[in-house]
């Protein structure tokens, strides 16, 4: 339609040759913005994909969702609510569209409130990351020389720690067990044995499993048995893979928090009475970056979560 | 273009209640088979192309529908395409560097130790 249109005599008001792309200059404006934003987030999950197919061998894997203590299912769930709010937000718009502000407003009502979902499950996910230290620089990769007698200390804190406050854990035996054979001087056993006794011998990556092990087939680890205790473990590419979590999802985070502060502009305009169908566009736009930030969600949880 | 010229296009090809409908349930089915091929194949090379195939196919839906691409293509196809082709570029000249050669590293060094007995 506009290509034919341009193909006709300009009127005597417009300049002859016309420059530029046919579109309102903010979807334009919005458009020249996520094509900068494509290539941060591709930069982003390059550099994710980069490392985790680089370095990591068969005998020192890249870490599991199990050993970070991503659960799947919660990630499937978040994108389940960003995808309806993806659909919320493009239902206002189409509710604008056919002049039925009211359900515009509604909808940009339940986007914000599923933005919000969102951002809690996530607030819960970073949680546990912190409780179990599953952060950059926090993590123990190897079990070797001075890190291995380092890693013997922490534990052996974290299960003092355990027995004073948490005596009815279901693996208080084990952890008393383990604490008498580490012994005062952190000498009772080898780096790569404690930290089998906590995992138990089935979740030992092939590059800690130790010389000599004194546990059967049939033995569990404590956080097998009790898997909400803060104990500390060997995670090849731990910090590596804490780094870019953080950084993805984080810089994810704060993109929904930023659609999130436009719905709420939004609907504090409804409140006054200001907002109409003058305001299509401007829903238009916000939900073109609206969905971008779904987008960059649907590549990162196959990522982090699946794959 | 003016604003109003803008909206009198969207009104003659923007999709309809039931496009949006359909394409939220194909969203959601395909975040299901994404979450059961994790679940019954595991992290392995199958489960991977069709977790990452399922996510390409789910963000070309939301691209083309939610933002309205399909039916803005012709305007916007000159901003899409080069921001496309060097973002999958960006990924592509690193590969051989940093995963094909430490890959490759790795087979050798697995293959001494094997050799000599460690």
């Amino acid at each position: 339609m506009e290509h034919a249109k341009l193909e006709h005599p300009a009127p005597e008001h417009e300049s002859k040759a016309h420059m530029g792309i046919p579109l309102p200059n903010g979807k334009l404006a919005m458009w020249l913005f996520l094509v900068t934003e494509i290539m941060f987030f591709t930069a982003l999950i390059g550099v994710y994909i980069i490392i985790r197919n680089g370095q990591p061998t068969v005998r020192q894997p890249w870490p599991t969702p199990h050993d970070v203590h991503l659960v799947e299912w919660i990630g499937a769930f978040n994108t389940f609510v960003l995808i309806c709010s993806s659909l919320t937000v493009v239902l206002a718009h189409w509710s604008l569209h056919t002049k039925n502000v009211r359900r515009a407003i509604l909808y940009i009502g339940v986007t914000l409130a599923l933005g919000c979902v969102f951002l809690v499950v996530k607030a819960f996910e970073y949680n546990s990351k912190f409780a179990h230290e599953i952060l950059p620089g926090r993590i123990f990769e190897k079990l070797d020389g001075p890190y291995g007698a380092k890693f013997v200390r922490h534990v052996a804190a974290q299960l003092q720690e355990i027995e004073e406050h948490h005596p009815n854990s279901k693996a208080i035996g084990q952890v008393k067990k383990l604490r008498e054979e580490i012994g005062e001087t952190f000498s009772g056993l080898s780096p790569k044995q404690v930290n089998e006794r906590i995992v138990g011998p089935h979740h030992v990556k092939d590059c800690d499993k130790p010389e000599r092990s004194f546990m059967t087939e049939n033995d569990k680890g404590i956080l097998e048995i009790d898997p909400d205790l803060h104990l500390s473990y060997s995670i090849p590419f731990g910090n590596m893979w804490a780094s870019c979590y953080f950084a993805m999802t984080g810089f994810h985070a704060l993109h929904v928090f930023g659609g999130l502060v436009v719905f709420t502009v939004i609907l504090v305009l409804a409140w006054r009475g200001l907002f109409g169908v003058h305001h299509e566009l401007m829903i238009e736009l916000t939900g073109l970056y609206w969905h971008f930030v779904d987008i960059v969600w649907i590549f990162l949880f196959p990522l982090l979560y699946l794959v | 273009m003016t604003d109003l010229e803008h909206k009198e296009h969207a009104a003659d090809h923007g999709p309809n209640f039931q496009t949006y409908i359909a394409v939220f349930i194909a969203l959601c089915v395909g975040t299901g088979l994404s979450f059961l091929a994790n679940l019954f194949l595991g992290q392995g090379a199958a489960s991977f192309w069709i977790i990452m195939a399922v996510a390409v196919f789910k963000a070309t839906l939301v691209a083309m529908i939610f933002m309205h691409l399909k039916f803005d293509w012709g305007r916007l196809y000159c901003i899409v395409i080069p921001v496309s082709v060097m973002a999958v570029m960006m990924m592509i000249v690193l590969l051989p560097d940093s995963v094909f050669y430490w890959h490759h590293l790795h087979r050798q060094q697995e293959t001494a130790a094997e050799s000599t007995g460690h």
